[in-house]
């Protein structure tokens, strides 16, 4: 990369940005709702029912938006009245109807005209009709009316009003006539100031105060305004309800009930006359008549981990009283539902202080929505009793919906929960006259226990097989209920599955159940049940050798399953073929090793896979000497003994599996069929669950589609369903927490409809859904701040500040819209990532706090699922005794010696006591050799690079450090074991303090002598930029500062990330890209042009970038297109095409 | 992370807690006094969101009790060692030290030899302070109106707003400010009210300070930081953004030096009507341009030559409306710190002393109280994932 890059002028576009989602607004056209998204400065407009992105337009030249306001009124906007407002810092602008037009239809809309308010704006709002246009409300609690000109084209602002100028945090405006608006205040000493202002031409613009809120101990940082609910007969309220850095949300009475105020500009007078104390938990703008106010607050509550964000009001009830419905959102990314409930006697005997509250707020609901942190905004929308469709919008650029209203003829499952106890089911049987076993009534066992729900079996997706303790079978049919029916057997089958019993579904409609006596039953839909084999000893399982997916599907095929019996050596094949109904034993029997329990297995063509209760995987094949099924070679990757759970072949592959384990990974592996076969790890993943009970791969209807990997199992208290594909829970249940019996199905084409049963606290849960509660409407990154960036000619990788390295991949651009497509994520550091590189396409290598420094080999999954197999192939351990330092920086280089054949990788790393050591690397043994350490003076080092010496042996590696040097360190040839590294030149200073960004272009052309030269090019915590012209003579060994240049105030901040783009080589300059902290992506060219003495830097581009506290910036080639980018991570990313 | 730990990762908290500071924000006004000598003739000084209180002790301890504190209050003696042993560019340290000074170094000005004569320090924020020697603290909002003679009286106990004159309201020498808000982490809000926080300064700076009188004052760099740069350019003859080797360099805080105080004609400074917000600042930068946006810096002397760079970017008619300007950087405190950002090996006999002064109780308190109180949980309620 740095030796020869094409050099011409170039110059930045923007091509794709993933950011932080601050503004979300639904609103109704027609029959369609559509939500407006503000992503960075682009407001975006998605179709809601179909998640469809219809059109973009850029609001602001470099501002975020931080709020959108949809007129309310329908009418207006039909006649063309309305439109929306759009605010973030202090740009506002106003779009009319026709560009809203314009963007559902895909039609790029005239650019909006941007102006500035006089101070960063909370809340804005649009009116009805008339002027003037609009009101904002500051973040000094002023309130400012604006007006736009008929051409829209001009704004002016009013007069800005205010009874106190304190620091908000937060402000809602809330229409409340034709002329007045209620404003709510946040402040940010935790204080809330309600007040009333009064526009319009007959009477001159005036405000009252009406409340002032305490109560609160840290900055309030969300108000909202209900509409006024009528929670009792006569009585109407109207609520505000705000959220704190406390922890708290509250809710407060502010319902207009028309009392006397004392006009508000006496107030005004005394409050800026009066000194104040202020300060939290003090009364600062709360004056005497307020004190009596804090009596309003009607509720509090309690539950977020960290700090609330938001809080908005959603349906009420129209029963006595409430529920209303309270939503809180905070930075732990969770929503919550609340419901507020009021005791109507406290109501009735009025607001006082020693009442206590009359509300009370119950938390019904928590789901989490984001990736990393925070809900930065939300959007509600309610319709009546309709569930409200609820946005959120992420620092993860995702946003999050639920109540989407499918269409109905796209899903089979309705919505169904149910909690059925067992007595019910028998009451059913009875009072309808149904055909049931008469013989075991009784309701308890010898032992007096009462007999409850066994064991439950899916045979296709409208039917459910329960039994009992008692050993009764049951079915039941789903439609919008359950219908129970008994499948009636003889009492000895009975007595046979009373409290033991194994049960499993091998394809539609059919159900092996295996007892205590060794015997093993066949029930076939519709028919009697029957017995299909004894065995000599008690059958401790069933294995399905099938695809669990496919029993919602009609199948005549004949089908196997495979036989455990307590204290056998061995397991059994069971066959079954269905056209004759003749089942046979298999002559293959499968030797188990001692000890070993079967809990999932596979065959891959004639071989078959085996995983056990601890974790082992082991390949048993026919031999030459056997008739058997014997084990050939086992492996076991879980740290535990956790069982296997499933064994699924990939689709598509003979050699490829999927195991999953109780341990919460599942593996890929590939079998490597030699004379002794044995299995290679090609995957390994944590994801979101606790325990993986099971694993299937979803077949799309489509034929263009991959199909997905879908997993379930148990996460603390729940049930989950996960789709690995799309990274997105299916369904979340409640089930008080694993080891419990349970049955799912999905249709094979739909995963996210899903039916499941299961026992909680002795009774049968029965939930179906047609979708997910929760879905992506727009798809997400990092929810923390990327630290690195790493291209290979193929993959992107990044890694966030929470630990998550994700590797993406550019999709073809034949869509209008460039995006990447994230192939895989990577859980496995405890500390912050510090580097990231790739060696090659096959070898990623991360760096972090905690002296954590992975190998990670990346290749591709031979199957039709499209995933990126990842598995961590090393862990360097070679640290300090306390294992606490981070390592800051590492290069890697490939690296062969005369004296060894492997190709190995060269490793330089720096870590924060100062250290830089020299490392190489055996693909082939996985093994770490340390070469030589080298001390600095105690300041913590931030970059390492390899300077390359042609045919040398020697290791040359360039380091820079927080004090603004740079130092150059030799290991000599044929160095190992811990050698002190040299430092070969003493430092160089460039700059004032810490170095935090450096690349560099090899030079070349000058053909006088063997010297290397390089341009070497800093970027400094000073705001500059530097660069420094270096050369090394092989025969003196020594190098030269050919030259230092510095641009002093090339960024107004910290220069964070540089990469050369372009240079090198026989130029004698380098392009060079900088990210700063300032939000200016730049683009430089520097060095001396070929035949010039003089070194000359210019500066080609200029740009807003999105991206704050940007932490990296890398070059990306796009082989496909042969197009030259650059990523810049940070807050989002961004990618912007290098054209020349 | 624990006590012991931090001491590792964190040479200055260490290093507070062995010197007796209340935080270890002491060392960065210990490094930029050293760097700007900003106690220099100084005898009148306003700290504004003084708490805990660790600015307020410097000032104690260096103005009251005339306490010096030099480099070897910080010097990391095996980092000297190491440097001259690496020659790390000593003439280098030298020419820095050069760069920007104006008066010779703390350390061997006469004027700071003992207790000086007439002391004035008051230290105001909304929480309380406890007490120091010497010190006056006052518990209000630096943003209100009645703060200003408030801070007058304390500081003049004969002071009258309507007989005073001119001089008598503008006694201070230097006005300094550690505040900043707890970061929301969406960067241009966090940005937006910490130039509101450091508006409130200077506002009252511009109330209280005398011609020629010095502001520091925390900053964050971030977007648009060289507008901030820019407007304070208009009051005063020198604005420096200066981070002190204590200050982590991954962090984006570092600190506004302005120097000599130079109102302009006309301006009258008032919280009634504060700059910040509205169009009188903008206002009068657009009348005062060229003055704002120069500053006659001394060259450093570090071997490095300073590019002059040639601008090709076309001009974008829709950006860069408003005056900026990027303030000089200066690093201070010399090479030999202590560096914020290395990991340290201690003695295996290290023992991690407790911070002199507990940290502020965080809004949230009663929170974590409540939530240990029901056993790790506010509730019983199910956690669903996205």
């Amino acid at each position: 990369m740095s030796s020869s890059l094409i050099m011409a002028q170039q110059k930045l576009e923007h091509n794709f940005a993933l950011s932080p989602v601050t503004a979300l607004a639904f609103q109704d056209i027609g029959e369609s709702t559509y939500l407006f998204v503000g992503e960075d400065a682009w407001l975006k407009i998605y179709h809601v029912t179909t998640s469809r992105l219809l059109g973009k337009v850029r609001a602001f030249y470099s501002q975020p938006i931080h709020g959108i306001h949809v007129s309310e009124s329908k009418a207006g906007l039909a006649n063309g009245e309305a439109g929306i407002l759009v605010w973030g810092g202090q740009s506002i602008t106003v779009l009319p109807p026709s560009s809203i037009r314009d963007l559902v239809r895909g039609v790029a809309p005239p650019e909006p005209t941007e102006f500035k308010a006089p101070d960063w704006i909370y809340d804005g709002i649009l009116f009805p009709a008339g002027d003037p246009k609009g009101a904002l409300v500051t973040a000094h609690n002023e309130l400012i009316p604006f007006s736009v000109s008929p051409d829209g084209h001009g704004l002016t602002f009013g007069t800005l009003t205010s009874p106190s100028r304190p620091i908000l945090y937060s402000a809602n405006l809330c229409l409340l006539g034709p002329d007045t608006i209620l404003v709510a205040g946040g402040t940010v000493f935790g204080e809330i100031i309600v007040w009333k202002y009064h526009f319009g031409s007959s009477r001159p613009s005036q405000w009252e105060v009406l409340y002032v809120f305490t109560g609160h101990e840290g900055s309030v940082f969300g108000v909202s305004i209900s509409p006024e609910f009528e929670i009792a007969p006569g009585i109407n309220v109207r609520l505000l309800g705000s959220c704190s850095d406390d922890r708290t949300i509250r809710i407060w009475d502010v319902t207009d009930r028309q009392l006397t105020i004392p006009a508000g500009q006496e107030i005004d007078s005394r409050l800026l006359t009066e000194a104040r104390e202020t300060g939290f938990g003090d009364n600062s703008e709360a004056k005497e008549e307020n004190k009596n106010d804090s009596s309003r607050c009607l509720a509090v509550a309690m539950g977020h981990l960290s700090r609330i964000w938001h809080v908005k009001f959603g349906r009420s009830s129209h029963a006595q009283m409430g529920p209303v419905e309270v939503y809180s959102f905070g930075e732990d990314t969770t929503r919550q539902r609340w419901e507020l409930t009021f005791d109507l006697k406290k109501w009735q005997e009025g607001l006082s202080p020693t009442s206590g509250p009359v509300g009370n707020l119950r938390n019904c609901s928590v789901n989490s929505c984001h990736n990393g942190k925070n809900i930065w905004s939300v959007a509600i929308s309610t319709k009546g009793d309709q569930e409200p469709l609820i946005a959120t919008g992420g620092a993860d650029g995702r946003v999050a919906i639920s109540g989407v209203q499918g269409s109905a003829d796209s899903t089979k499952y309705r919505h169904l929960d149910f909690t059925v106890p067992l007595e019910k089911v028998l009451q059913q049987l009875e009072d309808n006259g149904e055909p049931h076993n008469t013989t075991v009534d009784e309701p308890k066992n010898k032992k007096g226990v009462k007999y409850a729900f066994q064991k439950y079996s899916f045979l296709s997706d409208d039917l459910l097989m329960a039994t009992a303790t008692s050993g009764r079978i049951f079915l039941a049919a789903v439609t919008d209920s359950l219908s129970w029916e008994e499948v009636l057997v003889s009492d000895t089958v009975v007595e046979d599955l009373r409290s033991y019993m194994v049960m499993k579904t091998p394809v539609k409609d059919t159900v092996i159940l295996g007892g205590a006596t060794g015997k093993v039953y066949l029930y076939r839909r519709g028919q009697e049940i029957m017995e299909l084999a004894h065995f000599p000893g008690k059958i401790s399982d069933i294995i399905l050798l099938q695809d669990p997916s496919q029993i919602s599907v009609e199948n005549q095929q004949p089908w196997s399953v495979i036989i455990t019996v307590l204290g056998l050596d061995h397991a059994t094949i069971l066959n079954f073929d269905p056209s004759s109904m003749k089942s046979t034993i298999d002559t293959r029997k499968i030797i188990l090793p001692e000890h070993c329990i079967i809990t999932a297995a596979a065959f891959l063509n004639s071989i078959l896979i085996v995983g056990s209760r601890i974790g082992a995987l082991t390949i048993h094949t026919l031999t030459r000497d056997s008739s058997d099924l014997v084990p050939l070679s086992s492996r076991r990757d879980p740290k535990g003994k956790d069982a296997i759970t499933a064994i699924c072949p990939l689709p598509g592959s003979s050699t490829s599996f999927l195991a999953a384990c109780r341990d919460g990974r599942y593996r890929i592996y590939t079998l490597n069929a030699s004379s002794v076969p044995f299995l290679n790890l090609q995957h390994e993943i944590s994801p979101p669950l606790g325990m993986i009970e099971g694993a299937w791969f979803s077949s799309p209807s489509s034929r263009s589609s991959s199909p997905e990997l879908i997993l379930h199992g148990f996460k603390g208290k729940n049930f989950v369903v996960w789709n690995e594909s799309s990274q997105q829970t299916i369904a979340s249940i409640e089930c008080g927490g694993a080891h419990r019996p349970f049955s799912c199905v999905s249709p094979p084409e739909d995963p996210n409809q899903l039916r499941l049963a299961f026992t909680k606290a002795s009774r049968m849960r029965f939930y179906s859904q047609p979708a997910p509660f929760l879905q992506t409407l727009k798809e997400g990154g990092h929810g923390r701040e990327i630290r690195a960036i790493a291209a290979s000619s193929r993959y992107i990788a990044t890694a966030a500040e929470d630990t998550n390295i994700r590797i993406w991949e550019s999709t073809p651009s034949s869509s209008s819209s460039p995006s990447l497509k994230c192939l895989a994520i990577i859980e496995k550091h405890s500390a912050g990532i510090q580097a990231m590189k790739w060696f090659g396409e096959d070898y990623l290598l991360t760096s972090a706090g905690s002296e954590e420094f992975y190998i990670w080999r990346i290749s591709r999954l031979d199957s039709s699922y499209d995933a990126l197999a990842v598995v961590c192939e090393a862990v360097w351990d070679d640290g300090t005794r306390d294992g606490d330092l981070r390592i800051v920086d590492f290069d890697v280089r490939p690296w062969t010696t005369t004296a060894e054949e492997e190709e190995k990788i060269l490793i330089a790393m720096v870590l924060s006591n100062s250290e830089v050591r020299t490392y190489t690397y055996s693909p082939e043994t996985n093994e770490f050799q340390l070469l030589a350490k080298g001390m600095y003076t105690g300041a913590c080092p931030t970059k390492a690079r390899h300077l390359i010496i042609p045919d040398s042996e020697e290791v040359h590696v360039l380091t820079g450090y927080t004090d603004g040097h740079l130092a150059i360190w030799r290991t000599a040839a044929g160095a190992a074991g811990g050698k002190e590294a040299e430092l070969v030149h003493e430092p160089i200073k460039v700059h004032q303090s810490s170095v935090k960004a450096l690349d560099l272009v090899m030079l070349s052309g000058e053909a006088t002598n063997n010297n290397s030269r390089w341009l070497v090019a800093t970027g400094g915590d000073d705001n500059a930029l530097g660069f420094l012209d270096l050369s090394y003579d092989p025969a003196e060994k020594s190098y030269t500062v050919q030259g230092r240049y510095r641009v002093a105030s090339a960024h107004a901040a910290a220069v964070t990330g540089l990469c050369a783009v372009a240079g090198g080589g026989k130029e004698g300059e380098v392009e060079v890209v900088t990210v700063s902290n300032d939000q200016r992506v730049k683009l430089w060219k520097g060095g001396s042009a070929k035949g010039e003495e003089e070194f000359k830097v210019k500066l080609l581009a200029n740009k807003y970038s999105s991206v704050a506290d940007a932490g990296d910036v890398e070059k990306i080639v796009d082989e496909g297109e042969g197009k030259k980018k650059v990523m810049v991570g940070g807050v989002g990313m961004e990618v912007w095409d290098l054209i020349e | 992370m624990g006590k012991s730990s931090k001491d590792k990762r964190d040479a200055y908290y260490r290093l507070a807690k062995e010197q007796g500071w209340r935080a270890r924000s002491a060392f960065k006004l210990l490094q930029l006094d050293e760097e700007f000598n900003l106690f220099e003739n100084v005898t009148r000084v306003v700290d504004l969101c003084a708490a805990p209180g660790s600015w307020s002790q410097v000032l104690s301890r260096v103005l009251i009790k005339g306490e010096k504190f030099g480099r070897s209050a910080w010097q990391d003696r095996e980092a000297k060692f190491r440097q001259d042993m690496l020659k790390v560019i000593r003439s280098d340290a030298e020419a820095d030290s050069e760069s920007v000074k104006e008066a010779p170094k703390p350390t061997n000005a006469p004027a700071n030899d003992g207790p000086r004569q007439d002391v004035k320090i008051v230290s105001i924020d909304l929480q309380p302070i406890s007490p120091l020697p010497g010190i006056i603290t006052l518990r209000a909002d630096i943003t209100h109106p009645a703060t200003v003679p408030l801070l007058l009286k304390a500081l003049n106990p004969d002071y009258d707003a309507d007989t005073m004159n001119q001089q008598a309201q503008h006694p201070v020498d230097l006005v300094i400010s550690d505040g900043a808000p707890d970061v929301t982490g969406l960067h241009d809000l966090d940005i937006y009210v910490q130039s509101q926080l450091l508006f409130a300064a200077l506002n009252l700076a511009l109330c209280v300070l005398k011609p020629g009188g010095k502001f520091v004052a925390k900053i964050f760099r971030g977007r648009n930081v060289d507008l901030l740069y820019a407007q304070l350019k208009v009051f005063f003859e020198k604005v420096y953004v200066a981070k002190p080797r204590s200050s982590r360099a991954s962090s984006v805080e570092a600190f506004i030096v302005c120097i000599n105080f130079q109102p302009p004609e006309g301006f009258k400074a008032s919280l009634e009507e504060p700059l910040g917000v509205g169009s009188r600042l903008p206002q009068m930068q657009a009348e005062l341009q060229e003055s704002t946006t120069a500053q006659d810096d001394d060259k450093k002397d570090d071997g490095i030559v300073d590019m002059e760079i040639e601008d090709l970017t076309p001009s974008d008619p829709k950006d860069q409306k408003s005056i900026r300007w990027v303030a000089p950087f200066v690093a201070c405190g010399d090479l030999s710190a202590f560096d914020s950002d290395a990991s340290y090996r201690l003695p295996d006999d290290h023992v991690s002393l407790d911070p002199v002064q507990p940290p502020t109780a965080p809004p949230y308190k009663r929170a974590i109280e409540l939530r240990r109180a029901n056993g790790g949980a506010y509730g019983k309620v199910p956690v669903t994932s996205k």
